[in-house]
């Protein structure tokens, strides 16, 4: 090792590596596939070791939020947080079924969407990074996890796959700056696009000309463009003092907390495969 | 001394003291990656490896060879999803520019080096926003940049006091040439 390290001292070899790792970062600025495909070998190899790693530090971090004074509240706000849950997703569903029922009462013939499976999964790791907002979780193409499909919470959806390995996946979360989901806020026929951000709102873009948001006003995912399945609540328009003014940005509250997710549910639906490739067959 | 008269006890003390230093270099790696479900500090986590790759720099740029600062970089740009090339490129250029100049560190005060840390700390991480913005064509917002700042801050007497422990006891005979934090 000392040897190794001697010859590899040399400014010289600093100097290649440094060329290196410019040249990594032109290949990997192209979006090519290999370099996915890199990434998500090499997470497949490190998921084994953040599994393992995950679990103390899940345990050390439910430790401080018990010793934060709140020890004896706790058992009952973690009976209550799943009930809630629970509830959440029953209020969803109602939601859904009412937005769905008025839709059918309008139309005579429907084709109804096709049944949807889930994979659960645990997340490894996290979304904690100033620049890209994504999760890794411990699914991948063996257990029938494809890019694009839709992630979900107890509360809404998360965000959707973006790169797949055997045993891990990547997921975009609904807040990273890259992302876009085509919406529907409740209550209206207002369509528009929900933009990632990079910080903890996202904002709808291409609202309708002269729609007013109300706070508070739920927004689902369209169905529009194939990806996501339609209904799915994502989160509340929320006004935002000192950001939010007439004409400005509609920022939007997501139903999820993505710090404190510990299993993910991804809707296991087949997916266009020119969805996934951008190429539209003749 | 050669190995063939080394008792077991002496043996297993040489593997540690090869072994240790790089079992904490991993153990900070897996920190910078596994969800802390503790908000905000999963936003504004500090980045652990670099603080090793600056300890080691300075007090025993022998103990980790350049190739592989350089590929516990990649890793974390492989697993973190960002560009890769930016961790490593940093990670290895701080490491070639302080332990080239570590003599302005060796044997001085603990604030010194602090003072050390905070600029490097500063300029890699303005400079993986520039690099990021640069490569993903995004500008992110800075206010996470500036709390992983002073989180980093924060946290490095901390991290700094158990590596001075490692150095002393395994990775290195005698004393370490610094002051304790």
């Amino acid at each position: 090792m000392a040897a190794a390290a001697g010859l590899w001292s040399r400014p010289a070899a600093s100097f290649l590596l440094l060329f290196f790792s410019v040249i990594l970062m032109a290949v990997s600025g192209a979006h090519s596939p290999v370099v996915e495909q890199m990434r998500m070998r090499a997470t497949d190899m490190l998921t084994p070791l953040l599994v393992q790693a995950a679990t103390p530090v899940h345990g050390a971090a439910a430790f401080v939020r018990d010793v934060s004074g709140l020890a004896a509240l706790q058992s009952e706000i973690a009976a209550l947080r799943d009930e809630n849950a629970r509830l959440r997703e029953w209020y969803n569903r109602a939601v859904y079924l009412e937005n769905e029922n008025s839709s059918l009462r309008g139309l005579l013939q429907v084709t109804p969407d096709a049944p949807h499976e889930f994979v659960s999964a645990r997340v490894i790791s996290d979304a904690g990074n100033a620049y890209v907002k994504t999760l890794l979780v411990a699914a991948g193409s063996d257990d029938g996890v494809e890019k694009g499909q839709a992630v979900l919470s107890g509360e809404g959806l998360v965000g959707r796959i973006l790169e797949v390995g055997r045993k891990s996946a990547r997921i975009l979360l609904i807040t990273d700056i890259n992302s876009r989901v085509p919406v529907i806020i409740q209550g209206s026929d207002a369509h528009a696009v929900l933009a990632g951000t990079n910080d903890d709102r996202p904002v709808l873009k291409h609202l309708p000309m002269g729609y007013k948001a109300l706070e508070g006003a739920v927004v689902m995912t369209s169905g529009h463009g194939g990806i996501f399945p339609a209904g799915l609540p994502l989160g509340k328009i929320k006004a935002v003092p000192g950001k939010t003014s007439v004409g400005g940005p509609v920022f939007v509250d997501p139903l999820s907390d993505f710090t404190a997710l510990s299993y993910v549910k991804i809707v296991n639906s087949k997916i266009d495969p020119n969805l996934k490739t951008g190429v539209l067959n003749p | 001394m050669s190995l063939d008269v080394w008792t077991w006890p002496e043996r297993a003390g040489g593997l540690a003291r090869l072994l240790v230093p790089y079992i904490f270099i991993a153990l900070f790696f897996v920190l910078d990656l596994v969800p802390v479900h503790i908000p905000p500090f999963g936003e504004i986590r500090p980045c652990f490896s670099i603080m090793s790759v600056f300890y080691w720099a300075v007090y025993r740029p022998t103990l980790i060879p350049n190739w592989f600062v350089f590929g516990l970089g990649l890793t974390l740009d492989l697993v973190s999803g960002i560009p890769l090339g930016i961790n490593a490129f940093i990670f290895l250029l701080v490491y070639w520019i302080i332990s080239d100049q570590r003599r302005v560190f060796v044997g001085q005060p603990f604030v010194t080096v602090m003072i050390g840390f905070a600029l490097v700390l500063s300029i890699s991480n303005f400079l993986r926003w520039f690099l990021f913005s640069v490569l993903s064509g995004v500008w992110p917002p800075l206010l996470p940049v500036l709390g992983v700042i002073l989180s980093g801050l924060f946290i490095f007497p901390l991290i700094s006091m158990l590596l001075y422990t490692i150095h002393k006891n395994f990775a290195g005979a005698g004393n370490p040439d610094h002051a304790q934090p």
